[in-house]
């Protein structure tokens, strides 16, 4: 009987100890997809504003989709070269205005993240306002 | 039944043979005409090689059609992957794109075959020998950056 009372204490505590981890894993999991929210870009406030909304769920590092943020990762956006920069610039402008960015899969879960054509011309402002600086 | 078999048959092979009558028009073009990559890039021989053999007949003026390629249906499932690969990208008109065009476009290129989305698995079932290796994968993106960051230097 004693044995027992001590076999559930020590499987009790071993649970307990399981759920701190699992707690803490957790909070680290959060934290790694706060990291967006901190993701400091030389963007103007009204653009990084609409990338936040609608293009940082998959692309950036937290994002699990490895396609997705392969082809482009806010995170790594400072890694780039001038040329990458100016490609991926170019490509998002056209992505958003032909409307295959975001795209309709993703739209069908948060329809209220499709761009709307005041965003995209925000957007698409920006992208050749940066691209004439960039090459320079 | 055996009757409506037949008739079902010949039916097939009438309409087949009806669709041979509507081809699209070939993508015969020239290629190496003035504004083509090869005549206005920088570009060596061995990397023309690569992109001639594993891009060319979807991204160019001219296709080389294997002999299937002159039967309906395939000619008209074909023709329909040239159109919209051109429309994506056509070396043969390189001379006429933008520099921030030349420059994206070649980034996307590099970005293309190294993530295996070009050449596409349909294109490579029947031309095998279009298929890029590591190697080669690695010739024309260390070619797209060098001439990327020439268009970008390059003051016109």
């Amino acid at each position: 009987m004693k044995r027992l009372v001590s076999g559930v204490l020590t499987l009790g505590i071993i649970a307990l100890l399981g759920a701190f981890t699992f707690n803490f894993n957790s909070k680290e999991l959060n934290t790694t997809a706060n990291t967006q929210d901190e993701l400091n870009l030389g963007f103007p406030d009204d653009v990084k504003k609409i990338l936040k909304t609608s293009c940082f769920d998959c692309h950036t590092s937290a994002s699990k989709n490895i396609k997705s943020k392969g082809a482009l990762n806010f995170n790594k956006w400072d890694d780039y070269k001038t040329t990458k920069k100016i490609g991926k610039l170019n490509d998002l402008c056209e992505l958003v205005q032909d409307g295959d960015m975001p795209t309709s899969k993703y739209l069908k879960n948060y329809p209220d993240k499709k761009l709307n054509e005041e965003q995209v011309k925000i957007i698409c402002d920006w992208t050749k306002k940066e691209i004439s600086s960039l090459m320079e | 039944m055996k009757k409506t078999i037949r008739l079902v048959f010949y039916f097939l092979v009438l309409g087949f043979i009806i669709l041979q009558f509507f081809q699209p028009d070939k993508n015969l073009g020239d290629i190496n005409l003035r504004d083509d990559l090869f005549q206005v890039a920088t570009i060596d021989d061995s990397v023309k090689t690569l992109l001639e053999n594993s891009c060319y007949d979807c991204h160019s003026n001219h296709t080389k059609y294997p002999w299937y390629s002159y039967i309906s249906p395939v000619s008209l499932f074909l023709n329909n992957h040239i159109v919209e690969g051109k429309a994506e990208l056509n070396f043969s008109d390189w001379g006429t794109y933008s520099k921030i065009d030349k420059i994206s476009h070649l980034d996307d290129i590099c970005d293309a075959v190294s993530e295996g989305e070009m050449p596409p698995g349909s294109y490579l079932i029947l031309h095998k020998d279009a298929s890029l290796s590591e190697k080669n994968i690695k010739k024309i993106c260390d070619w797209a950056e060098t001439e990327g960051t020439r268009l970008l230097k390059d003051e016109e």
